[in-house]
């Protein structure tokens, strides 16, 4: 079977689809993770998704669907026990990291959910994705893109620095709540895409390699932007070429670009 | 025009009265009350743990105070009114602010004309003319986390110039600058006052800014005002 005959393949083409738009799109929320330091938040996130699922299959609802509205509810509770507390937002997810897990795993023993179903939302499959899903991921890509252009002043004095958004007029409370939201939602359907071992090879891995080179936040996004749809694209084709799973094939491009912007950057500090 | 039209007179621009503030049981300000005209320029001085912090924070609406009232430009911080018109108050944090972001020397400007409502021409053309006015316009397409202190301070002065400020509070705006660094960015605040009538409130414990100040010298000690 050629790689065209593959595209009549209606899952193959799913897939692809969805692939090529997380890949472009995704890392954005990748950049938002960088910039807030939101990376013990991504773990809550698969945590609260894990929760879901079981909370899910023990009431006969999509696992995916219930995982995402626990992440949803784990960043509102988490940004407002933040605010409230005055505790950073690194700690505050933490002790919802804990729970979560905590929580699934009762939910698990007492509902008698098979472990094996519960912990299925954390290996995503591209050939797995319905015509719904692929709605989905491409309605929240354009949700995103239209979040990050539009609103681009206002989500780069947020980065820059949430107190002087504050003064400068942004209701910063309300940007940075999206922001979270979009990271929570970006995790929870890369989880169905690629799992959540993989996820970072779309959210995070071209975010890194983008702020190896990016000399403006502009730039920092649209170069994060094209790097995750190359992974993304030619993790797919090396997936079919090689008859690896695409996930990994699109982690493994992602890690040897991560190497090579590391190298880059050594050898840009050697010259300054 | 940066000065505003509503409080172009010689009105209280900052009026706090009796304003205390405990974090954790900890009193942070203690019946404090301070007025500041319009036009005027203030240097809040003391040592460390005073409270100077505290009070920009509170004028600026980003700490909550437990009693007293408080006014900036003649409207209570924390209404509606008043966060409509926040932007009006530039404000320079503590430390010139350390990112490991790649933000552009212009795009860092450009925050402060974030919430106006201009076409990015526009916004882009004030952003020029800020850092023309600072002289920092040869910064635009620098980035931002590699420039020296001195640097990074003239683009936040430049930041709150396109905000279109009518008051500026600044948290030791010179601490981490070397001499000419720091005579450089008060000449700038100076003719800031001076020339666009700026009301300028700056919080320093630099003993060599209070000894060359012409300004209006509050010394806080432990809360309130000596």
């Amino acid at each position: 079977m050629n790689i065209l005959q593959a595209f009549s393949y209606p899952p193959i083409l799913r897939g692809f689809l969805a692939l090529v738009i997380a890949g472009c799109f995704f890392p954005m929320a990748g950049v938002f993770v960088l910039r807030l330091n939101l990376v013990t938040l991504r773990f809550t996130l698969m945590h609260a998704a894990l929760l879901g699922a079981a909370i899910g299959l023990a009431l006969h609802v999509d696992p995916l669907f219930a995982g995402l509205v626990l992440d949803l509810l784990a960043i509102v509770a988490i940004s407002r026990v933040a605010r409230e507390s005055g505790l950073a937002l690194g700690y505050v997810a933490t002790f919802f990291m804990v729970l979560t897990i905590g929580l699934a795993f009762a939910v698990i023993y007492k509902a008698g959910v098979p472990s094996k179903d519960a912990f299925g939302i954390l290996w995503g499959s591209v050939y797995s994705l319905s015509r719904v899903d692929l709605a989905v991921t491409a309605l929240y890509a354009l949700a995103i893109a239209v979040f990050v252009m539009a609103l681009f002043p206002r989500v780069s004095a947020v980065l820059f620095h949430r107190e002087i958004a504050f003064a400068s007029g942004v209701n910063e409370a309300a940007v940075t709540t999206a922001i979270l939201l979009f990271v929570g939602v970006s995790v929870a359907l890369l989880m169905k895409l690629i799992g959540a071992l993989l996820l970072d090879s779309i959210l995070l891995l071209p975010a890194i390699v983008a702020s190896f080179t990016a000399r403006s936040a502009r730039g920092f996004f649209v170069q994060a932007c094209a790097i995750g749809a190359f992974c993304s694209i030619a993790g797919f084709f090396s997936s079919l070429a090689l008859d690896v799973p695409a996930s990994s094939a699109v982690t493994v491009i992602a890690a040897c670009l991560l190497g090579a912007g590391l190298v880059y950057r050594r050898i840009a500090r050697r010259r300054t | 025009m940066y000065l505003s039209g509503v409080m172009a007179q010689a009105d209280a621009c900052i009026a706090a009265e009796g304003i205390n503030v405990a974090i954790d049981g900890h009193h942070i300000l203690r019946d404090l009350s301070l007025s500041v005209l319009c036009g005027e320029r203030v240097i809040v001085a003391g040592p460390n743990g005073a409270g100077k912090t505290t009070l920009l924070k509170v004028i600026l609406g980003l700490q909550r105070w437990n009693t007293g009232t408080l006014q900036v430009l003649g409207l209570p911080v924390g209404t509606r009114e008043w966060s409509r018109r926040r932007r009006k108050i530039g404000y320079v944090n503590q430390e010139a602010v350390s990112v490991d972001f790649p933000f552009s020397g212009r795009e860092v400007v450009e925050i402060g004309a974030c919430t106006l409502s201009l076409a990015k021409r526009e916004k882009r053309m004030r952003a020029q003319e800020a850092m023309a006015a600072v002289g920092c316009a040869h910064l635009q397409h620098r980035m931002y986390a590699r420039l020296s202190g001195g640097e990074k301070q003239k683009l936040s002065l430049a930041r709150c110039l396109c905000q279109d400020p009518s008051v500026l509070l600044l948290d030791e705006p010179t601490s981490s600058l070397d001499p000419v660094s720091r005579r450089e960015v008060m000449d700038i605040l100076h003719d800031l006052n001076e020339m666009r009538g700026l009301t300028i409130v700056l919080v320093s414990h630099d003993s060599q800014v209070l000894a060359e100040t012409t300004w209006r010298i509050e010394r806080m000690e432990a809360g309130s005002f000596a």
